[in-house]
């Protein structure tokens, strides 16, 4: 049955293009503006890749990736062209995608048209398909433009063969063979089509059916060569299982596809709504089967047989890999709105909906997931104009922002080599460690401290964008380290200079120098039985009025002393600590010299110089 | 040919107001003005005092306040005279009623630069304030680090996977 009459007239060609595309752009608006996230930056950096030798070009564009795929057009080249010209700049690449798509829908129009015979139906089709909650993540985020390039290569490959079928031209059988083929630089799911082909001509184009067989040939080569040749991947999530759990998984994809069912509660929908429509659907395409049973089995075996290869991923039940297969779907329901539009209407406005209403959560979580970490990156892009042999340590990064591409590192893009998070801030974020965890973005208070004495800079991840507070941080690291390590002070070091007391002279090549008295503050040791060791220098200069006494006190008792002679002696002292000390949080040390020395060129009373003191 | 024109034009046309907000949204991504001082008294809405939280402070909430974790910290200026003369460290917070209903109570305790401050127990839901007078002998002159501990909270659930301790409004010294 091909519905025709009055109402295709009623629909002029430029409204038959022009809503669909309408449709789709005012569907997927926030998908152009979503920045980059998650794998995106892997592929960002391919041209990190390429250092001029033939071998680098090879492996990035045929080179096995992620579980083992070679999606040359849809990612590599893809990726490579767009970043090479555009940068970090990511609306170019949203725009490609969104001009494939309208020639998807172009296509589908096409297809739907020659299917059904009706210009309603295939006005309907493209936006039944631009609605489905599946497409969200394929329209938003250019790592799952696969989906939408593979969906151009399938209806191109589709149409080619419905024109060569209608008019007997050989050009449109080499076009199909053409696209069918780029196909497999798209996505592996392009190895369903010959199924389609096959059972398309089978149903609607009888002398040609034997010819379609040939197309099962790359199909077959290519699930050999992927199966023999491409190594598996150890990823639990990708691992198939041919078992009882295949109809779970379809019918999971069937809620979704259907009525954008979700197992829990995200908005106004309540589970069964989701169940309840999924069924509701499923009997009215069930019920078309008395009135167009080749054009209602075609359909539905659109949407199985390209959903067949990812079945066996339980683990792995994905939305957006339901971009193709609800192509069959969305042929079905604009016919049956055209043929039965009141009974379709209903379940078609329920449908449109719900779906729409997911699509928008989802898109709206992509949005401000890939805005966050576009505020990062272009934040730390402005802060400075080259990274080269700089560390940059990264605070108030939370769980979202960190799981929103921390591990595709898109750092590397702006020549920052070595990043981390600041000691004590990530425990902020879940440690995921079946993602692969935080630890290689994570550093002790010491570490951190060494970095700043270094060149390390350290922002602060804002609401819109990033803060400098490498200042700021440098007394906050100093304060972790100290109260980390107060049973140790080297009064030679910055770092220490809080737990000094009065009687000191500024920092002098690792050593200061005490006036007559000086004092210190230090944790007091956990026993009785720890000791105080002390080390310092005693120059010749403070023995020329004869020997030097030095008393030390813990909490002003005495605990030792030492009588200096020999000019340039280095010294260690090691002494005990007064029992009434042990368990104090904090204990003062002080120091007294019997008397000070000045020398020609410096005015100051100079007693002795010192080191570290440690609590051993 | 005529079709496919219109059919461009109308293309272009969709995806040309994407492009025209560019430009607004690269502003202010930036910001480079640190002084290098830390706050004595921070209030945790503050995005300026974000540095200073240190650990175990999520995000901020209604644009006045953060939930913590059960250890959280905050690095602190003690006050000028605080060397000198000690100061009060002074926490202010929110115990809700949903989370004293599941734990019955909470104990905080505190360390100031590893200095021990009494704890306290909470056995009421509402607003909380908990102060406590630190001696000068554990106030450096630039910058401390306050540890804080709950004894409990709530462990990550269904419904928030965080792990919840009290929410937090300002923490910091008070002059003495």
């Amino acid at each position: 049955m091909t519905p025709t009459g009055q109402g295709q007239r009623l629909v002029p060609f430029p409204l038959l293009y022009a809503i669909p595309l309408l449709f789709c752009f005012a569907v997927h608006w926030l998908a152009i503006r979503t920045w980059f996230s998650g794998d995106d930056f892997a592929w960002l950096g391919l041209p990190l890749e390429l250092h001029g030798k033939l071998a680098d070009w090879l492996d990035v564009f045929f080179g096995p990736r992620a579980q083992g795929t070679v999606r040359t057009l849809s990612e590599r080249v893809y990726f490579l062209t767009f970043t090479s010209i555009f940068g970090l700049n990511a609306l170019p690449f949203r725009i490609w995608v969104f001009l494939t798509q309208f020639v998807n829908i172009a296509l589908l129009i096409g297809i739907t048209r020659r299917l059904t015979g009706s210009r309603w139906a295939a006005l309907l089709a493209p936006m039944l398909w631009c609605a489905n909650a599946g497409l969200a993540v394929s329209m938003g985020w250019s790592s799952a433009y696969n989906e939408i390039c593979c969906s151009f290569f399938l209806l191109a490959s589709f149409y080619c063969l419905l024109r060569y079928t209608e008019t007997g031209w050989r050009r449109y059988w080499i076009l199909q063979w053409a696209a069918f083929l780029l196909g497999f630089g798209a996505l592996e799911l392009i190895v369903t089509y010959p199924a389609i082909a096959a059972l398309y001509t089978w149903l609607f184009a009888r002398p040609y059916f034997r010819r379609t067989l040939w197309l099962f040939i790359p199909s077959a080569l290519f699930t050999a060569v992927h199966f023999l040749f491409v190594p598996k991947t150890p990823d639990p999530s990708y691992r198939m299982y041919f078992d009882a759990s295949i109809p779970t998984t379809l019918w999971k994809y069937w809620t979704f596809s259907t009525a954008a069912g979700r197992p829990e509660v995200l908005d106004w929908r309540p589970v069964w709504l989701g169940i309840a429509l999924s069924i509701l659907i499923a009997i009215g395409f069930l019920l078309l089967l008395r009135t167009n049973v080749r054009l209602t089995v075609f359909c539905l075996a659109w949407f199985v047989l390209v959903l067949l290869p990812i079945l066996p991923l339980k683990n792995h039940v994905t939305e957006y890999y339901l971009t193709m297969p609800v192509i069959g779907l969305a042929i079905l329901g604009a016919w049956a709105l055209v043929s039965y539009p009141r009974a379709a209407a209903v379940l078609a406005l329920l449908y449109v909906v719900v779906s729409i209403t997911d699509l928008r959560v989802a898109d709206q979580y992509f949005y401000e997931r890939a805005r966050r970490m576009k505020k990062l990156v272009l934040g730390l892009q402005a802060a400075r104009p080259d990274y080269k042999g700089t560390v940059v340590l990264l605070g108030g990064v939370d769980s979202d922002l960190f799981w929103s591409g921390f591990f595709d590192d898109p750092f590397r893009l702006l020549g920052i080599r070595e990043i981390f998070l600041t000691p004590g801030s990530e425990k902020a974020i879940d440690p995921h460690p079946e993602w692969g965890g935080i630890d290689r973005f994570v550093i002790p208070v010491d570490h951190a401290q060494e970095l700043l004495a270094d060149n390390a800079v350290v922002f602060e991840v804002q609401h819109e964008g990033v803060e400098d507070v490498t200042n700021t941080y440098r007394s906050i690291v100093a304060a972790q380290y100290a109260a980390s390590h107060k049973d140790y002070v080297d009064v030679g070091r910055p770092r220490y200079e809080g737990r000094l007391g009065p009687g000191w002279y500024p920092i002098e090549n690792g050593y200061r120098w005490m006036g007559k008295t000086a004092s210190l503050k230090m944790t007091g040791p956990q026993s009785a039985s720890q000791r105080l060791a002390i080390s310092g220098y005693c120059p010749g200069a403070v023995l020329e009025k004869g020997p030097l006494d030095l008393n030390v006190l813990v909490n002003g008792e005495k605990v030792g002393s030492k009588v200096f002679k020999a000019p340039g002696e280095r010294f260690a002292m090691d002494l005990p600590v007064p029992a009434s000390a042990a368990g104090q949080s904090s204990i003062t040390v002080s120091l007294e010299v019997d008397h000070t020395t000045t020398v020609a060129s410096d005015s100051r009373a100079l007693g002795m110089i010192f080191g570290t003191f440690r609590i051993k | 040919m005529r079709r496919l024109t219109i059919l461009f034009l109308c293309v272009i046309a969709l995806l040309l107001p994407a492009t025209a907000c560019k430009k607004k949204r690269q502003r202010g991504i930036f910001k480079a003005s640190d002084d290098g001082v830390l706050a004595t008294m921070v209030h945790v809405a503050d995005p300026r005092a974000a540095p200073q939280l240190t650990k175990g402070f999520y995000p901020i909430e209604n644009q006045a306040w953060r939930w913590t974790q059960s250890k959280f910290s905050v690095s602190l200026r003690p006050p000028l005279t605080g060397p000198k003369n000690g100061a009060r460290l002074v926490l202010k917070f929110v115990i809700p009623s949903v989370v004293l209903d599941k734990l019955h109570s909470m104990k905080l305790s505190a360390k100031v630069n590893g200095f021990d401050l009494t704890p306290e127990e909470y056995t009421r839901p509402g607003d909380q304030t908990y102060s406590r007078d630190v001696p000068a002998i554990a106030l450096p002159t630039t910058a401390v680090n306050v540890d804080f501990m709950l004894d409990k909270a709530l462990p990550p659930s269904p419904a928030d996977n965080r792990e919840l301790g009290v929410i937090v409004s300002s923490v910091g010294f008070e002059a003495k």
